[in-house]
């Protein structure tokens, strides 16, 4: 009887062992969860119709549209919510922008805008506005749509041409350094280089205390993590949603999976990242629901999972200021915006 | 005689394994098989249709878009 027993149970978990999936999903964020609620900060007389890129400096409030009308950035007196003004106008003109893809501060506190459609990082005066350079980025890079300050004399930029995962370029726009590859684990060896690194699009930050670039795909949930100063790859995250999935159309991805991260922060200690996880099936068939995502991830900076917040609102981007803990969020599906959030 | 059925039984469930195992190694085609088949479906529709308003890139159109198709 014992024999049949132990047979039945055999034969049971080689059953179970083949019908099983050979990926294996966990949620590394179990048992770290939070649900918190955000504070909205009214203010008058400006209209946003895309609200993708916050940033608090000093005392003032910068919020980056992403489809904006007449102006692609405002300011605002912070905490007051005063407006201050709207600039870079929207145009085909000399000191105008075909659009805006992230808002930058150079250690004078000026303004640094990168306008893809003119493939230029364009600087402003901190307080006139002025336009005080612009560099040009290379022929060689395609589409470049994130960057950051590595120093004063560098910045870091993503691109499409897909030859390799980031690219290091000086004041003048040339590049100084080619830097890893795109870190893909499927086959995509007959994919397109361009389409795959469209499909790899991310949104990235350095933060030049620590030397550490991460960055987040936003079309599937991958966190890369770069120690820029020593040159090595800290750690390749791949989350539950995981690569990016899209359908390849020749030059061009067309996304089919999730939509992923869609803004990052490196603090001193920590990550930060916001994650839709909606299926584009989903947004296919529900296009009006609503546009961000409700979950706050934290990761040290080994990639390791901290905790994870449910907000109560659906964000496009953020900043955070570790030291008090205060998470300046963008809700897009509100005229009012501007969030606030204490972790 | 006991032992001739464990044989036996033990002998179909690895069979049974064995089937499993390999159908569904089967059931994934070749990369390139997969590429030849999209590769047939875009010829007869080229062209990329960005909608909405959103964050997705459209490098065809250099605007962004709520979804690809």
């Amino acid at each position: 009887m014992k024999q049949m027993n132990c047979f039945i149970s055999i034969t049971i978990g080689i059953v179970l062992y083949a019908c099983s999936d050979s990926v294996s999903v966990k949620d590394d964020f179990s048992g770290k969860y939070q649900s918190i609620s955000g504070k909205v900060q009214l203010f008058d007389k400006v209209f946003t119709r895309y609200p993708f890129r916050i940033r608090h400096e000093d005392s003032t409030l910068f919020v980056m549209d992403l489809h904006g009308t007449d102006f692609f950035c405002h300011r605002f007196s912070y905490p007051d919510m005063q407006p201050l003004g709207s600039f870079a106008r929207r145009g085909s003109g000399p000191n105008e922008f075909l659009d805006v893809e992230n808002v930058r501060f150079d250690s004078d506190g000026n303004i640094c805008l990168l306008d893809a459609n003119k493939s230029r990082i364009v600087i402003l005066g901190k307080t006139d506005l002025d336009t005080l350079g612009q560099i040009k980025l290379q022929d060689k890079l395609i589409r470049t749509l994130d960057f950051d300050i590595v120093n004063d004399s560098l910045f870091v930029v993503p691109d499409y041409t897909g030859n390799h995962r980031y690219t290091i370029i000086n004041r003048n726009g040339e590049i100084v350094k080619e830097c890893f590859s795109i870190p893909v684990r499927k086959n995509e060896k007959q994919v397109a280089s361009i389409s795959l690194a469209q499909a790899w699009r991310s949104f990235l930050d350095y933060n030049p205390e620590n030397g550490i670039l991460a960055m987040a795909t936003q079309l599937g949930q991958v966190l890369e993590i770069y120690d820029l100063k020593a040159d090595s790859i800290i750690n390749i995250v791949y989350g539950k949603e995981g690569e990016p999935v899209f359908i390849d159309k020749g030059a061009y991805a067309v996304p089919d999976g999730i939509m992923g991260y869609s803004d990052i922060h490196v603090g001193k200690e920590k990550i930060y990242v916001v994650f839709w996880g909606r299926s584009f099936k989903d947004i296919r068939n529900n296009p009006d629901v609503h546009e961000g995502g409700n979950i706050l991830q934290v990761f040290d900076l080994k990639g390791n999972p901290v905790r994870q917040y449910m907000l109560d609102k659906y964000i496009t981007g953020f900043s955070v200021d570790e030291e008090s803990g205060k998470v300046i969020a963008l809700d897009i599906n509100s005229d009012q915006p501007v969030v606030e959030y204490q972790l | 005689m006991k032992k001739i059925i464990y044989f036996l039984l033990t002998f179909i469930a690895f069979v049974i394994f064995f089937n499993i195992h390999v159908n569904m190694h089967q059931n994934s085609f070749p990369a390139i098989t997969l590429q030849n088949i999209e590769a047939l479906s875009d010829a007869e529709s080229p062209n990329l249709n960005c909608v909405g308003l959103g964050s997705v890139d459209c490098p065809d159109e250099e605007t962004k878009v709520k979804y690809l198709f």
